[in-house]
């Protein structure tokens, strides 16, 4: 008989878009609603307006909105980040952006290198990526991937990113099938890198993941709502995996890696 | 745990999200495939691994084309996929593909593979064979089907008013339109989804790769819950991942059956 299991969405996004797909909720009221009917108990929250504007625009936005629905204690905000130099989150030093974050109460960053074309190299995102790393914030990295196929994902930045970054602890977004030549090798080698289950979808992979990697390797994420909650919930639910296991991914990896914030 | 008595209004919800084997609800997976991949890596791609994964669901039975057949070589494909349905025959539907590139094999492969091997229906893949669905080596197998009234599920239909019209032109042909139901987002119908509409002999897959928010839901109004035929696309993906789309929409447990096995078992012409 299968056993329940808590869900901490990783991966969820409030505000208007470019595009809305149909019946597709947009504010922290129709998230919640959508959690309750799918059954996700908490879920980290990024900013569209953020992602598809301005970061500094957005993630105020974020926290105004979550302020305006009373603080929901089940949505916990993620900023998305850009480097410092051009200034455009707010301060001279990324240190301070750092700081400022963790001081409004949030304690996860998002960032989309392709999207907003910046390098995740040193001479670049260096210093945003060593102040997350001194707080010990996790970075979700989207490369702005839709389909499987498409080839936006830097992995030799990412494996420079994780080599010269041994204590950040690192989210790889929306990865789908025919990464797993890329992927295994930086999980082998990298014991803080971690992957959003959304995209997630080889055949068996949570499964396989588990048996070679540990289940402390992959985070439960949905994408809505510009993706469908269900195919996340059931690959994780039917996962030939240990009940421990489907905990950990299901939400208990996600409160460790926040927990771990300083 | 927060709104539980609102997810529980669909039972098949509630099974989906505790990962409860869906005994009693008849589940046909449309379209898998089998063994490995140049492309990706896939681990437990043998016909025991695929098997595994359909009892933790509760898939009863799967559709099944070799991906060797969809790749480089038909033949050994068609030998791969009657081997698994002849070690598993209560589970797999074989069904055999046919590369156009090859006409001078066609007439004895198509013998071949429903005379000694057993096979059920066709896949076609037009692209990886990069052959036009309407060209003419593509006509002997149509004329087929047609005369036994088989399935043949392809990926690719052609340019506009292809697929209207092969499926006009062999009525006793069930055309499964393999990833339309489940690329489409639900915004702009495609042509797939407008000629579904109209024909009586079109379906559409769900196998994808792509979940729109929402893109199940529209189609279920647009096309009809009848039309759409679950397919997971395993071993290239995870048969739960399409599974879920459909125990989670925001659609009727009726419609969800539907799609989920009793229109495949129509379109197939399987027996209780």
């Amino acid at each position: 008989m299968p056993q329940p299991f808590a869900l901490f969405d990783c991966n969820c996004m409030v505000g208007r878009s470019p595009v809305r797909q149909p019946g597709a909720f947009f504010t922290v009221a129709g998230l919640l609603e959508e959690m309750d009917r799918v059954g996700i108990e908490q879920a980290l929250v990024y900013s569209s307006v953020a992602q598809h504007y301005d970061p500094a625009t957005g993630n105020r936005l974020l926290l105004d909105e979550l302020a305006a629905a009373g603080w929901p204690k089940r949505l916990h905000p993620c900023w998305v980040l850009l480097p410092h130099t051009t200034h455009e989150m707010g301060a001279d030093s990324a240190e301070v952006v750092v700081e400022r974050m963790l001081a409004a109460g949030v304690r996860a960053a998002r960032l989309f290198p392709t999207q907003h074309r910046f390098s995740l190299s040193d001479w670049c995102a260096g210093p945003l990526l060593r102040a997350l790393e001194r707080h010990r914030v996790p970075v979700f990295i989207d490369f702005g991937n839709v389909h499987w196929s498409d080839r936006n994902t830097d992995w030799d930045a990412l494996y420079r990113l994780l080599k010269d970054h041994a204590r950040l602890s690192v989210v790889l977004v929306h990865e789908g099938i025919g990464s797993d030549r890329y992927l295994y090798p930086l999980l082998e080698a990298f014991p803080d890198l971690l992957i959003e289950t959304s995209y997630y979808q080889p055949h068996r992979g949570i499964e396989a993941i588990c048996r070679r990697f540990g289940h402390e390797r992959l985070l439960f994420g949905t994408g809505m709502p510009v993706w469908a909650p269900g195919p996340a919930v059931s690959m994780l639910a039917y996962a030939d995996i240990s009940a421990e296991a489907r905990r950990a991914i299901g939400s208990e990896n996600l409160r460790r890696l926040l927990g771990a914030v300083s | 745990m927060n709104g539980m008595a609102a997810w529980y209004a669909s039972e098949l919800l509630r099974r989906g999200r505790l990962g409860e084997r869906l005994d009693g609800v008849l589940v046909i997976d449309i379209h898998v495939h089998l063994g490995p991949a140049d492309r990706l890596h896939i681990s437990f791609n043998d016909a025991a691994g695929l098997v595994h994964a359909m009892d933790r669901i509760g898939i009863d039975r799967a559709c099944i084309f070799a991906g060797a057949g969809i790749g480089p070589d038909y033949r050994l494909g068609n030998d791969l996929t009657a081997r698994a349905a002849q070690q598993f025959p209560d589970r797999f539907i074989p069904f055999a593909v046919f590369n156009p590139n090859y006409p001078e094999d066609l007439s004895a492969e198509i013998e071949r593979c429903f005379g000694m091997l057993g096979m059920r229906g066709i896949k076609l893949h037009t692209g990886f064979h990069h052959y036009p669905v309407d060209g003419p080596n593509y006509r002997p197998v149509f004329e087929y089907a047609n005369a036994r009234g088989l399935v043949v599920i392809s990926h690719g239909w052609g340019g506009p008013g292809v697929l209207e019209r092969l499926a006009q032109e062999y009525p006793n042909v069930a055309c499964v339109v393999a990833h339309a139901g489940g690329n489409w987002d639900g915004r702009m119908p495609t042509e797939a989804i407008q000629v579904a509409r109209r024909r009586e002999n079109v379906y559409l897959d769900l196998a994808s790769s792509l979940v729109p928010y929402g893109g199940l839901e529209r189609a279920v109004a647009v096309v009809g819950a009848g039309k759409l035929l679950y397919g997971s696309d395993m071993p290239w993906m995870d048969a739960a991942y399409q599974l879920g789309r459909v125990l989670f929409a925001k659609i009727s447990d009726r419609e969800k059956e539907l799609i989920l096995g009793l229109n495949a078992k129509r379109v197939l012409k399987l027996e209780e």
